[in-house]
């Protein structure tokens, strides 16, 4: 997995709070049908229902597609974005787009966990930080934000930076690129030492799957 | 402080503390579906790694399917190549598969707790958000991604958090016509849909208990839609009365043992939670959506909301928004306004109480003629029972479609829904902008309540229809 170090990138507002998983990586494609759109690439897909009318004409206001945020690395959004489904096609579809780094008040469980997961970054920030950062970005033409896992900060041009939190059992492994799965593997005799404990303390919980 | 039976359950499934707040906690019970396992398989073959243990893994398909009848894996064109890759990777990986053929076929969260797979006390995943609904029986369980599913089947662990405790107490009796799902969007609408962030729910209260195990799960359904990954309802003889028998539940000696052990986990003594809430039941009325999120919930005889006078900036942009994409006015009741189509299944309520719940309402009357109605049960099993005790032909000669098990309308699945524009009254858990297909309109409420919309044409209370 890439390392997450210093991230500077366009950041692009998306002024809405409760932007579900269905959203962000749409089971259809509005216009097409439902063998049409399975095989499209799951960043066409990013935001359809926000950035399509139903019969897929495009909506002529849609922040991604403005030429002032093309190439944008970094969303700063509402409160609660990524709550429902916990399809992985939500990260990937950003990833897929070029996205790296959702900035918001708050997140869906499932969605946060499922980033870390790709090396994607759910920021949890407060949402007047979040004003102060979408104001001080309007002022400048580049619109660029340094996410900064290092120092732990955000900074624009022009503004003081504005520390945040993230704990080091998240912040670590993303700066490493650390991948869960190799990680856990290391526990594989703590695992084979835990089922002989259980399988006779619980042996009604093993065995579960029949003939 | 007097431990909660989360938190026992949390203690008895750590692996491995890491020191960090974080710990690897071992898995129970995993179920597969189609839809999200792919390519957690692909991960497996490609670092040459078996499943830890099948014999702690099932799988199903319920998402990438017709629900027409006489369907096969391959009536849903965009479903094919996922139904196809399903059969393969269980038979590669030695994992049990109860595919469309299998009486045990269904929704992966109505197949799981009728085979006795979710039992109390047990750590149980799905890579599906709603697998809360195996806490009905007192499984803690989680909906997970594919990362996850892939590290489960890997390593039969997670590395996780541990959740902080919430109590929800369901105070009072339920009145006639009003159910587990007006319990649940009741719930949601009052504290909103981010209250059960990082928390895992515990459902009590008298009203929790009077519920049937099917109820339990209804409302343990929704945990999601209350922010939270895990609800649970403690395990009593309610519970152990549903899974005595079931085919993968323990047996003989094993189930005495078991019960005696879940007895102990559910005592509840003076366990204290890091959060207490509670809602009255004994005054509440059938419950109905009316926006874009499942916390935008009224009775069904109340009036839209009006944004004008709501102070706070964001929650009136929410609210004229929601509005706008639903296509209602302001101050106006909910009741009246006319539906174009009504669907009844799901993971929430696709169970034989909930269709037994909507044909009452259905039984000698008529869908409305502009409605397009649909009942979906939420597994074979279900659909079997419906049908010997002649619920099908009720609904049929009401006007409904009587299909096979599967997701579909829920989330436009297979081929399964709501055309741009068009108001869906449905027995789902989300009304999320586009949920139900590119600009479909979603409003939930319980299956009576769908029932009784299909027939008036438009939303009604159903107490009015009941004698």
């Amino acid at each position: 997995m890439e390392k997450f170090t210093v991230l500077t990138g366009v950041a692009a507002p998306i002024a809405m709070p409760n932007i579900s998983t269905d959203l962000i990586a749409p089971s259809h494609f509005p216009g097409k049908k439902p063998e049409e759109a399975i095989v499209m690439s799951f960043k066409d897909k990013l935001f359809a229902n926000l950035r399509y009318f139903p019969d897929g004409t495009p909506k002529p206001d849609f922040v991604l597609d403005s030429p002032r945020y093309q190439g944008a690395r970094i969303l700063l959004t509402g409160e609660n974005f990524g709550c429902g489904s916990s399809r992985e096609t939500a990260v990937w579809s950003l990833q897929e787009a070029g996205i790296a780094c959702v900035i918001a008040p708050s997140f869906g469980d499932i969605f946060h966990d499922n980033s870390f997961q790709n090396g994607f970054l759910p920021l949890r920030v407060p949402a007047d930080d979040i004003d102060r950062l979408t104001k001080g970005l309007a002022r400048t033409n580049a619109s660029e934000l340094t996410v900064d896992l290092e120092k732990r900060e955000l900074r624009v041009s022009g503004m003081a930076p504005i520390a945040f939190d993230l704990p080091d059992n998240r912040r670590i492994p993303l700066m490493e690129g650390l991948d869960q799965l190799r990680f856990m593997l290391r526990s594989a005799d703590d695992i084979a030492a835990y089922e002989n404990r259980a399988s006779t303390e619980r042996p009604w919980s093993f065995a579960a799957a029949g003939g | 402080m007097a431990h909660t039976p989360f938190e026992r359950i949390w203690d008895r499934h750590v692996v491995k503390d890491y020191g960090d707040g974080r710990s690897l906690v071992f898995i129970d019970r995993h179920f597969l579906q189609e839809a999200t396992s792919g390519r957690a398989f692909d991960r497996l073959r490609a670092e040459n790694l078996p499943v830890r243990r099948p014999d702690l893994t099932v799988g199903t398909i319920d998402h990438s399917i017709s629900t027409l009848p006489g369907r096969t894996l391959h009536s849903f064109a965009a479903g094919v190549a996922r139904n196809v890759a399903m059969h393969k990777n269980c038979a590669d990986f030695g994992v049990r598969l109860f595919s469309i053929d299998s009486p045990h076929h269904g929704i992966v969260h109505v197949a799981g707790p009728n085979l006795g797979f979710a039992i109390p006390g047990s750590t149980y995943v799905c890579g599906d958000s709603h697998t809360a609904s195996c806490g009905g029986v007192g499984a803690w369980a989680w909906g997970i991604g594919t990362s996850e599913v892939m590290q489960v089947l890997a390593t039969q662990s997670l590395i996780l958090r541990k959740p902080r405790t919430m109590r929800a107490t369901f105070n009072g009796r339920l009145s006639k016509g009003v159910y587990a799902k007006d319990m649940i969007l009741a719930l949601i609408g009052r504290y909103g849909i981010e209250a059960g962030v990082g928390h895992t729910v515990q459902y009590a209260g008298p009203a929790i208990s009077a519920l049937s195990v099917e109820g339990r799960m209804t409302v343990a359904n929704m945990s999601i839609e209350f922010g939270a990954r895990g609800g649970l309802v403690g395990a009593d003889d309610t519970t152990f009365e549903y899974l005595h028998g079931r085919e993968l539940a323990p047996k003989g000696a094993e189930w005495d043992r078991a019960v005696a052990d879940w007895r102990r986990l559910y005592d509840l003594g003076d366990a204290m939670f890091d959060r207490e809430i509670e809602i009255d039941c004994s005054t509440l009325g059938p419950q109905v959506s009316w926006g874009t999120t499942p916390q935008d919930v009224i009775g069904v005889n109340e009036t839209i909301p009006d944004p004008s006078s709501i102070a706070d900036p964001t929650r009136k942009a929410m609210t004229e928004r929601a509005i706008d994409y639903v296509g209602l006015t302001p101050g106006t009741p909910i009741a009246g306004t006319p539906i174009d189509v009504a669907f009844i299944g799901s993971c929430t309520n696709g169970r034989l109480s909930d269709l037994e719940a909507a044909a009452a309402i259905a039984k000698g009357r008529k869908v409305a003629p502009h409605v397009k109605a649909l009942v979906v049960p939420g597994a074979a099993h279900v659909k079997a029972a419906a049908e010997a005790a002649g619920l099908d032909k009720i609904f049929i000669e009401a006007g409904f479609e009587w299909r096979e098990a599967g997701c579909s309308m829920c989330v436009a699945a297979g081929g399964d829904i709501v055309p741009p524009g068009q108001r869906s009254m449905s027995t789902s858990n989300r009304n999320f902008e586009g949920r139900q297909g590119p600009g479909s309109r979603t409003h939930l409420a319980s299956p009576a309540m769908v029932a009784a919309a299909a027939i008036a044409g438009c939303i009604a209370d159903v107490r009015t229809m009941m004698h």
